[in-house]
């Protein structure tokens, strides 16, 4: 069996994963470039034997991928600007600049991929580009965790802006409600949104700054925003709902020492492993935002152990969906007082854990075990002991 | 807002379905629901089964949940108003940040709590989004204290308008304009002067009079209320609402003059008096004035030199608000100060701490912990037109 590893070199899921296949005296992977197969300048097909085990990572955190990704995605008819345009995009950092074409494009790129490994005889996929893409579109997610019975945040649908929002609102009896991007992640163009008769309120990681002609461009920014103005809310609502929005009840969370949290959970072979809990004093839990990590030890103190089966128990539920996926991040939601678990969100790219071990393996070591066993190989480095 | 442990040095405890043997004699019992998807309901209905009795005291009512009204609970208790006939003190709203935050409580009509518990002294009540009081009498509270994130002008205008003749302590969070305050500084003038003299929109048709008489075991009211050409008395037993009886005259003129000599027949039979003490303010028996998490305190402040309610205070909270040097310089230049107890100025913007030694030195002990500044606010907020915020808003 030889790797073959589809991803942006210089990302450090490369050095992780490649090091989880040294530890198991495994061959180093093949790497190849996102914006190498994406401008057709490697024929990924000559590099699939019937040996080769592939693994997808993540195009995130590389302008030239993500220009890339924005050409691709002129070809799909949703698109807003044509590949020429899209080549020209210049890059602005942290701007969300066409997210939906950007999306669209890698899901271009993902049917590509799988037309590719349906002609090309293979070893395995470990993440099959047809459950990635499902991953990353939020409304299929839904549907599917809808037909599986995996417990979710009760899904409201898309809506088209604003206006529409407050009345699919109404329609449910909701006053609290998150807006996220269809396509998206790292809690970039996500909005906790509520309102009362008197009031509203949206909390987001998305800044609003004005653009050319009259545009305005959001920014993800660290620094939480709080928008309580009607025409600011209406404005970020109806922005980012031009890239595709859709809306789920907002269930609040459980805190802890004056914090909210929930749990990232890695599934590996339909066990729940590497969980960690992630502290925050804003709606969003995400930890590039400068929130903690926290203690499960202690949570389970606070909330009685079975705490921690009723997180696996969900986060197990929501891989298990995906039948043709080996691992995921699930993001678990426990409510106030601990009675019940959510999957909030299921990342095929939630497995960059740095420095957290379960059973001796970092989430990368686990996941090359957990293929050799399903693979019938004998451990390598156990044989190279021997 | 953590919720409270202890009220009055008594423990509270959260009340376990079926009760719990083992839970101190004093113990004060907080109704509330834990879980998300929990119901408050079974809780409560489970408390007055096993625990309704005249000697109940007081009670604290917490979480009742997300985005429901308090209301079904609140008429379960006034269901039980007779075999709660004991109680004096009631915290309706006991919600940490944890479980609501304080903006986001859903509150409910109050009223009902006015109208049947007559012997209530102590009304606390977190949240002020929906809250209301369809009734606005009572005879004996003596405390009132109304946490908020935002109190809107109509339920301000309610209080301000409220027959308390026994109030000692009145307690009020403006909050926030971006959580439901959307007054101005005339919204609370009425809470520093009083109606007297502001062109405010009473009822110029009606005028009302309120006596008690109190001699040995008897501890009467009469009151009568003239509005337009109807007058209505109402009069019974101090603490309870009593009898009324509406009677129609011809004209406006006829029903003062029936107002007028009824009143003048009790005053001589030993009436006095009660609620319209020299000062004119809402309430006359008032000791301890809270305006709190006011956005306006540093004009609040300045208006205060002119109130002659400061005479009969004794304790001043002007906390949680947007109090600079500047709110507090007022505040030394107050010829009233001097006589005031305690002032508690926690959590507002001062930075002067010569100005507050100023303050103590005139005599009143101040409080004056977790001043705040600007770049505290947890929030990166979006630029705004106020660069300070209330401490309790959200």
């Amino acid at each position: 069996m030889k790797y073959l590893l589809i991803a942006n070199p210089e990302n450090r899921r490369v050095a992780f994963f490649q090091g989880a296949l040294a530890a198991a005296s495994h061959e180093p992977a093949t790497v190849i470039a996102h914006t190498d197969w994406l401008a057709g300048r490697v024929d990924l097909a000559a590099y699939i034997t019937p040996e080769t085990v592939i693994r997808i990572e993540s195009p995130g955190e590389n302008p030239e991928t993500q220009r890339q990704l924005l050409i691709r995605g002129a070809r799909h008819p949703d698109a807003s600007i044509d590949e020429v345009d899209a080549a020209r995009v210049q890059f602005d950092r942290g701007r969300l600049d066409h997210p939906l074409q950007k999306a669209l494009g890698w899901q271009v790129a993902l049917q590509e991929l799988e037309a590719i490994l349906d002609e090309n005889p293979h070893r395995a996929v470990m993440n099959h580009p047809g459950d990635v893409a499902m991953m990353f579109d939020k409304a299929r997610t839904h549907d599917l965790f809808a037909q599986a019975g995996v417990p979710c945040a009760p899904y409201l649908g898309r809506v088209s802006g604003y206006e529409e929002l407050r009345e699919v609102l109404r329609g449910a009896d909701c006053q609290r409600a998150f807006i996220k991007l269809r396509h998206g992640s790292s809690a970039s163009g996500v909005v906790a949104y509520r309102f009362n008769d008197r009031y509203e309120e949206a909390i987001t990681s998305s800044l609003m700054r004005p653009g050319p002609g009259g545009s305005t461009h959001i920014y993800n920014c660290l620094k939480i925003q709080r928008y309580n103005r009607r025409e600011q809310i209406e404005l970020l609502i109806d922005t980012l709902a031009t890239q595709q929005v859709i809306v789920e009840r907002w269930v609040p969370k459980a805190r802890y020492n004056g914090k909210q949290f929930d749990v990232r959970a890695v599934v590996i072979d339909g066990r729940s492993r590497h969980k960690v809990a992630r502290m925050s004093a804003s709606p969003m839990t995400n930890l590039h935002l400068g929130n903690e990590r926290g203690d499960l030890d202690e949570l389970c103190d606070e909330f009685g152990d079975a705490l921690l089966d009723r997180i696996d128990a969900s986060a197990e539920a929501a891989l298990a969906a995906f039948s043709r996926s080996l691992y995921a991040g699930v993001d678990v939601l426990v409510t106030p007082g601990g009675g019940s678990c959510f999957a909030l969100e299921i990342n095929a790219f939630g497995d960059l854990i740095p420095n957290l071990t379960h059973e001796g393996q970092d989430t990368y070591t686990a996941q090359v075990h957990a293929m050799d066993a399903r693979l019938g190989e004998d451990h390598l480095s156990e044989d190279a002991n021997s | 807002m953590p919720t409270i442990n202890t009220l009055f040095g008594r423990t509270i405890r959260d009340y376990p379905i079926g009760g719990d043997a083992n839970a101190p004699d004093d113990v004060i019992w907080r109704i509330l629901v834990e879980d998300y998807d929990g119901e408050i309901e079974p809780v409560m209905s489970d408390f007055l089964a096993n625990h309704a009795s005249p000697d109940v005291d007081t009670l604290v009512i917490g979480n009742w949940g997300y985005d429901n009204s308090p209301d079904p609970i609140i008429d379960m208790l006034v269901d039980h108003k007779e075999t709660l006939a004991g109680l004096k003190s009631l915290f309706v709203g006991d919600i940490s940040y944890d479980e609501n935050e304080i903006s986001w409580i859903v509150n409910g009509d109050m009223g009902p709590i006015l109208a049947n518990f007559p012997q209530l002294e102590y009304l606390r009540i977190r949240g002020g989004n929906e809250l209301s009081f369809n009734h606005t009498e009572h005879q004996n509270l003596k405390h009132l204290i109304i946490e908020s994130g935002g109190l809107d002008s109509g339920l301000l205008d309610t209080v301000s308008k409220m027959k308390l003749p026994n109030l000692i302590e009145l307690e009020l969070w403006f909050g926030s304009d971006n959580y439901g305050f959307d007054g101005s500084i005339d919204t609370i003038k009425p809470f520093i002067f009083g109606h007297q003299g502001s062109s405010d929109d009473q009822n110029p048709d009606a005028s009302v009079v309120y006596l008690e008489f109190s001699e040995g075991t008897s501890n009467k009211f009469w009151e009568g209320t003239q509005d337009g050409a109807q007058l209505t008395t109402r009069w019974g037993k101090i603490g309870t609402n009593g009898q009324t009886k509406t009677k129609d005259f011809d004209d406006a003129t006829a029903a003062i003059v029936a107002l007028e000599k009824a009143s003048k027949s009790k005053i001589k039979k030993g009436y006095v008096e009660v609620g319209s003490n020299e000062s004119g303010y809402l309430f006359p028996k008032l000791e301890r004035l809270g305006l709190c998490d006011c956005m306006f305190a540093d004009e609040v402040a300045s208006l205060l030199k002119e109130a002659p309610i400061l005479e009969q205070l004794e304790h001043l909270n002007l906390s949680l608000g947007v109090m600079t040097d500047v709110g507090l310089a007022e505040l030394i230049d107050n010829p009233y100060i001097r006589g005031i107890e305690s002032i508690n100025l926690d959590e507002n913007y001062i930075s002067d701490g010569d100005l507050l030694d100023k303050l103590s030195a005139l005599g009143p002990v101040v409080s004056a912990s977790d001043q705040r500044n600007e770049t505290d606010d947890l929030f990166e907020d979006y630029p705004d037109p106020y660069d300070f915020y209330v401490a309790v808003g959200e």
